[in-house]
């Protein structure tokens, strides 16, 4: 899990309350939308609502599994930030310090503090209620945003998180939210499947590559676990299929769904090495067409 | 008594915990309360990891990991009934709590760590360290001491360990009461003992000492 966890510092230590402020200004207007269509018309919604209210209720199911392992996750930073206050506390109480000493301990505590801020940002903004908003997307960036918050899960399952980006991706055009909804939703189908059945050496490994022409991306999520169940291989997009006993079976079928406002391909099949593969092809050259119709 | 220990001073808490951040924290705060501290970052490094003799050890051990590695830490903590150990956890499950606790933890604690409760926990522990330590450094003078006699001695030792008096031990030996009494001379000097009560004590070992719980001090 070292990978994920290294562009994570790349990030600017003080997150960034602007976009956050942003996006629950959209939410409150989406809620005015959705109010004012139901008095007016009846409840009707429109199908890109509903799908818009479908895919927002998915994430919320989705981060229900993240449990207990984003509960602990949040607590580390906490208590490093406890211990930190606590040992300056000492120090001044004892009036015994180097100026310096200090600072550093004091500066560990905020940067800790800042580590938890951004956990709870991160899990925000993927539950959002946002309306979709497209823009230039780094591919790569959304991979290692899914792959921390599937962290916990594959932390408290000692599952190895590979992964093998194209360190030259051209830039997608789409919705944050929706792109991290389809990796989320294979990420979480990997680790599930490596979690009911568990294999020796547990590891998802998340690939990202473009064709030589550079016009389509090709993302693959990879897991050594047991693999399709053959009975649900041909249901397996159809909504309300799962083999799992708390699972709503919504995950795939709306990440076609979501694959297909793209112009995108979702596949998803044994390996001949055992374990599953799900493919995700999404064109890159969009047009303006193509993009009202995503928005 | 004859044999009074030197009292040994040292100190040294192990720090167990996989999370960077949380280790270090600890440990910078550990020291500014004036405790030697180790960090170690796995089962595996503290497997490895050279005890010294005359040091009290006590281990604090973060158990909120992952299954396979706490069932590691788990295996470890069972199998070193010697060292005290304070379970550090993210979440107040009770059923762990209770796990632990009948493992013979001094500590549950939970995480972020109340300083009171910390310091309480250290403190118990480090004395119960060296309580354990004493208690290993006598069973090795005792050892020591039991290897400096003669296999006569030996025998003529457990026999009084049995309850038998001179005359019995003699009659049983089939040899006379003066050399009984000869041995048994020889054999307490040897031992260093005071009395066939010591005898029996540096014979049997007590059980590791352990925490006394708060409820049982009043008894």
């Amino acid at each position: 899990m070292s990978q994920p966890n290294k562009p994570q510092n790349d990030l600017p230590k003080q997150p960034t309350f602007r976009d956050e402020h942003d996006m629950e200004g959209t939410v409150m207007t989406e809620h005015a939308n959705i109010d004012s269509q139901l008095d007016s018309e009846s409840a009707a919604l429109s199908p890109d609502q509903m799908m818009q209210m479908l895919s927002h209720l998915q994430r919320l199911n989705l981060s229900s599994h993240l449990g207990l392992g984003l509960a602990h996750q949040l607590n580390h930073p906490l208590s490093a930030s406890v211990n930190y206050i606590q040992c300056s506390i000492k120090k001044l109480q004892d009036d015994d310090f180097d100026r310096q000493e200090l600072l550093g301990l004091l500066q560990h505590a905020s940067q800790e503090s800042y580590r938890a801020a951004e956990l709870i940002m991160r899990l925000r903004r993927f539950v959002s209620q946002a309306v979709p908003r497209i823009s230039t997307l780094n591919f790569n960036h959304k991979v290692l945003e899914v792959a921390a918050l599937l962290s916990p899960l594959l932390k408290e399952n000692d599952i190895e998180l590979k992964l093998e980006l194209h360190d030259d991706l051209p830039s997608l055009l789409g919705d944050r939210i929706q792109i991290e909804q389809i990796l989320f939703n294979l990420g979480l189908n990997a680790v599930q499947s490596l979690t009911e059945h568990p294999v020796a050496e547990p590891c998802v490994v998340i690939k990202s590559d473009v064709n030589q022409a550079k016009t389509v991306l090709v993302c693959q999520v990879l897991d050594n676990g047991k693999g399709l169940d053959p009975r649900i291989a041909p249901h397996l997009f159809e909504p309300f299929t799962t083999t799992r006993a708390n699972c709503l079976g919504l995950g795939l079928a709306l990440s076609q769904v979501l694959s297909d406002l793209y112009q995108g391909q979702l596949t998803v099949e044994n390996q001949p090495s055992g374990g599953c593969a799900a493919t995700l092809t999404l064109p890159l050259s969009q047009t303006s067409e193509n993009r009202s119709e995503i928005s | 008594m004859s044999d009074k220990l030197q009292p040994k001073q040292a100190n040294c808490l192990l720090i167990l915990e996989a999370d960077e951040p949380q280790s270090h924290s600890l440990f910078q705060l550990l020291q500014a309360y004036g405790y030697a501290c180790i960090t170690l970052d796995s089962v595996s490094q503290l497997k490895r990891y050279v005890f010294d003799d005359d040091v009290a050890y006590c281990l604090l051990a973060d158990v909120g990991t992952s299954r396979k590695s706490k069932s590691r830490l788990d295996d470890y903590i069972q199998s070193h009934p010697q060292l005290p150990v304070i379970a550090l956890s993210c979440s107040s499950n009770v059923n762990m709590a209770v796990t632990y606790t009948r493992m013979g933890t001094v500590g549950f604690l939970t995480k972020p760590l109340q300083i009171d409760s910390l310091l309480k926990a250290v403190q118990d522990g480090l004395q119960l360290a060296r309580q354990i330590m004493d208690y290993r450094h006598q069973r090795v003078e005792y050892e020591n001491r039991l290897m400096r006699l003669s296999q006569r001695e030996r025998e003529v030792l457990d026999l009084v360990i049995d309850g038998m008096s001179s005359s019995q031990i003699a009659q049983h030996l089939n040899l006379s009461v003066k050399t009984i009494s000869l041995h048994r001379t020889n054999l307490m000097n040897k031992l260093e003992a005071d009395g066939v009560v010591h005898l029996v004590r540096m014979i049997t070992p007590g059980p590791i000492p352990k925490l006394v719980s708060p409820w049982q001090r009043h008894v």
